[in-house]
């Protein structure tokens, strides 16, 4: 998806990303919103985009590798463009030379950034979780009287045999709804099989 | 027997921005005139005259014809930063030089371009300079969608959260929209000490009448004050004598500078276009330029722009405003900045100026962060103060 006016600017745009075997489909400010979602690219110019209050709810929706068409250093536009968290950008007037490094660099940060996102995302989930599994190695501690490092191990080994997340296991516990005596037999082998392997 | 240059002019006579676009061809005339009777030039600029009538994509169009089919090296034109921004590429590929008589938002310097009208440092910092001290600091944005009010109103936003100010609002209409009626409402509803007006053209003269409007209506209106960079003679007579008065405009130019230069500049312009108008900011740095740019010509070869630009950096000009000159570094003017009041006589009472030309800054990496001079030393005691204009000598 290519947003700008028509003019000189598209026009090098569009015939470079066809020389690349890319398909750009225009769009203007006087056009309508596409429904279509099946884009792998877009292009937005900055200037008619910030006058067009049509796209907003469209450009935020994105996600897929977004270059900035900038044409003012302004610090305004620049503000604009940060707040948008666009993957890369091309400075107006436009040149057939850099496009294609500019579009391998934005699709290499937006693949960076999701998988950024994932990782941390998943970190969070971790780190919400880690009281969770603190609760849990607790109640192990205080049923069967061993030491925290012994609850944690034993934590780790039933998840693995009941092929479960630590997290979970741990939140099944602290729900209840694993009672902590049943895991009994398990702390017992767990305890004489951790001390063996130190 | 005077050699002819051919010079390119690229003003719009339509559109809504005309009635300025249409000043600084004016200005730009008048000043080739000038330079052609004038015995110690051997050569005679010959005008080209372009006009995109106001449509952006007219612009670039316009451009060509001068460069690419009449080739032209030396095109003084344009008023919008997105005119200009179109037509850039065409002066880089032609190797030609736009020069360019409007103050814009900054934020540029290009090698064939020479930037004749007032920077961010010339215009937007003296105002907010101003407002911060004598006016208030709740303050009210208004601007035309695009880069000139997004930039300048970012501006003031940083300058009035640094002095402990407060931003009531920030509103924009497309270039064309004369719909002013939400913004009134919300400058009644919420009563700042300061519009800044960004609008441009027609979008400005109507909220002008219109605020005047609604100050008859609520009084408590009567000590907000509306300021502006762009404001001027011309644009005075739109908007007519019951709604132009009591407006500051930072400007480097005023009709009413009393100087013997300027007397001279505003006869001759009246003599030229007729004795009811006025001069404006926008005519003379059109006016300037084509001074400028025929000293720069003086002893060039015209078509090797950098052998001009060499000639330009060692001109000055003894200006209607004082000595212009151009900054080397960055292809921007010296200029003097001034803030004027309006009258309902269509000119401005000047209550302030600076005492010499300042170097422009385009980039603002000169300004300090809080937007006020500390040449007088008065901080910011006297912001609660309300506007009483006065003139400061």
């Amino acid at each position: 998806m290519i947003f700008c006016g028509a003019g000189r600017d598209r026009g090098v745009l569009t015939q470079q990303l066809q020389r690349l075997g890319i398909t750009p489909i225009a769009f203007d400010p006087a056009s309508d919103p596409p429904d279509d979602e099946g884009f792998d690219l877009a292009f937005i110019d900055v200037e008619s985009a910030r006058q067009t209050p049509r796209f907003e709810r469209l450009f935020q929706s994105l996600d897929l590798p977004v270059l900035a068409l900038l044409g003012s250093d302004a610090p305004s536009s620049v503000d604009w463009v940060i707040e948008q968290g666009v993957s890369g950008y091309i400075v107006k007037p436009i040149r057939g030379t850099g496009i294609l490094a500019s579009l391998v660099i934005a699709c290499h940060a937006f693949e960076e950034s999701r998988a950024n996102a994932r990782a941390i995302g998943e970190l969070r989930r971790r780190l919400k979780a880690r009281q969770l599994v603190c609760s849990a190695a607790l109640r192990i501690v205080e049923s069967f009287h061993v030491t925290e490092q012994e609850a944690f191990q034993v934590l780790q080994i039933c998840s693995m045999e009941r092929r479960i997340a630590v997290e979970d296991l741990s939140a099944m516990i602290v729900s209840g709804e694993l009672p902590v005596p049943a895991l009994g037999a398990d702390v017992k082998t767990r305890i004489f099989n951790v001390g063996e392997s130190q | 027997m005077k050699t002819p240059i051919s010079i390119g002019m690229l003003f719009s006579s339509e559109g809504s921005y005309r009635t300025v676009s249409r000043a600084m061809r004016d200005g730009a005339m008048l000043a080739l005139e000038e330079v052609n009777d004038d015995s110690r030039f051997d050569f005679e600029l010959r005008p080209h005259v372009q006009d995109p009538r106001g449509v952006p994509a007219a612009y670039p169009e316009c451009a060509l014809r001068l460069l690419s089919d009449q080739r032209i090296k030396h095109v003084v034109g344009c008023y919008t930063s997105s005119s200009r921004k179109e037509i850039i590429p065409s002066f880089e590929k032609y190797d030609a030089l736009l020069w360019y008589p409007s103050h814009y938002e900054g934020f540029e310097t290009n090698d064939n371009v020479i930037y004749t009208g007032a920077a961010p440092n010339h215009h937007v910092l003296p105002l907010m300079d101003y407002v911060l001290r004598y006016v208030g600091r709740d303050i009210y944005c208004i601007g035309s969608n695009y880069v000139w009010a997004w930039e300048n109103n970012r501006i003031v936003r940083e300058l009035t959260q640094v002095n402990s100010g407060r931003i009531l609002g920030e509103r924009y209409l497309q270039v064309h929209d004369c719909e002013v009626g939400r913004i009134i409402e919300e400058i009644i509803e919420r009563r700042p000490s300061f519009v800044l007006n960004m609008l441009i053209g027609e979008s400005s003269y109507a909220f002008y009448r219109a605020f005047a409007e609604a100050r008859e209506a609520h009084p408590e209106l009567k000590d907000t004050v509306i300021g502006s960079c762009t404001l001027c003679e011309p644009e005075l007579a739109e908007i007519g004598p019951a709604a132009c008065a009591g407006h500051v405009s930072s400007s480097v130019y005023f009709s009413s500078i009393t100087t013997s230069a300027n007397r001279a500049f505003v006869a001759a312009y009246r003599r030229r276009f007729g004795a009811n108008v006025m001069p404006s900011a926008d005519a003379e740095a059109s006016y300037n330029t084509i001074h400028l740019l025929a000293r720069a010509l003086a002893g060039a070869e015209p078509s090797d722009i950098e052998s001009v630009k060499a000639n330009l950096y060692g001109a000055t000009f003894q200006a209607p405003q004082g000595r212009v000159s151009i900054d080397s570094e960055n292809n921007h003017s010296f200029l003097t900045p001034r803030l004027g009041v309006s009258r309902s006589d269509g000119t401005f009472e000047i209550i302030r100026e600076w005492s010499e030309p300042v170097r422009p800054d385009p980039y603002l990496v000169w300004a300090d962060g809080s937007g006020i001079s500390t040449s007088d030393g008065t901080g910011g005691q006297e912001l609660n103060r309300r506007p009483t204009l006065r003139v400061i000598r």
